[in-house]
């Protein structure tokens, strides 16, 4: 099993299955191809730790766990970016924001990653729905989501 | 670049299928309605160079937050329980059976989009 290093855990071996490949990167940080996805201490949260720079980091989530509704809105080209063929060969995350005061950590539901989860090679798509935000204030939207439920 | 006068009313065609008119000319701004394939995604540049910043402020957050998201009756919350980046819950493709906290099993939908 390879070790890497992580931001938020020091050296940790990780599976194979693990490492997945952004071939454009992400949005910004164009240079960075090859990540781990990593469970968190903190479930609903996952880490998306880079392999080439153990400096950088994503926290992600997935966006069903606050906002059931969802849809996701990708292109042929996305698909084919990620050598899928179909949307339920995919793994959806949404990017979190995590600023001083955490209870107000957002999710970027306009730029969701999605993961072709057998080839474990991901993108990060640009919704055009305009529905889904930036920035989607978690607790917020989970505290409306309870209130609805009842 | 290509770089193309038009007037009010006026189109363009991008490929066989793409097509962009001149609604509406107003002092400095331009309306412009494009119809495209569903498949095509049409956004404003700015909404690309938003999604990089908000990526790099994502980037800079220094730990995980310490709130409980699920402040009770998640049965998976076992919070003293070691760190566990290689994911003995299983690997990253066996996560979707893991329920609530699994990945976010995608769904295809179709939405409408007006762009005129």
């Amino acid at each position: 099993m390879p070790s890497i290093q992580t931001k938020q855990y020091g050296t940790v071996e990780i599976d194979e299955r693990q490492i997945i490949d952004f071939p454009a990167g992400l949005f910004g940080f164009e240079r960075l191809c090859r990540f781990a996805l990593l469970d968190s201490h903190r479930p609903p949260f996952y880490i998306l730790q880079s392999l080439e720079e153990p400096a950088t980091a994503f926290v992600l989530i997935d966006p069903m766990v606050f906002r059931p509704d969802y849809t996701l809105d990708v292109t042929e080209e996305d698909l084919e970016a990620v050598g899928a063929e179909d949307v339920q060969e995919l793994l959806v995350f949404a990017i979190v924001t995590i600023p001083d005061d955490e209870r107000l950590m957002t999710a970027n539901l306009q730029g969701p990653l999605v993961i072709n989860r057998k080839r474990r090679v991901g993108r990060q798509t640009i919704s055009t729905n305009p529905s889904w935000g930036l920035r989607h204030t978690i607790l917020e939207e989970l505290e409306r989501l309870r209130t609805n439920a009842c | 670049m290509l770089i193309l006068a038009r007037k009010h009313n006026e189109k363009i065609m991008i490929g066989d299928d793409v097509e962009v008119s001149v609604v509406e000319i107003k002092g400095d701004q331009v309306k412009l309605g494009i119809s495209a394939p569903r498949d095509v995604k049409v956004y404003r540049a700015e909404v690309y160079e938003a999604i990089q910043e908000e990526n790099r402020a994502a980037a800079a957050a220094r730990a995980i937050p310490e709130i409980e998201i699920f402040s009770q009756g998640s049965s998976d919350s076992s919070e003293e329980s070691p760190p566990n980046p290689a994911g003995e819950r299983g690997s990253f493709e066996s996560s979707s059976e893991k329920g609530k906290t699994s990945p976010a099993d995608s769904r295809g939908t179709t939405q409408s989009r007006s762009r005129e």
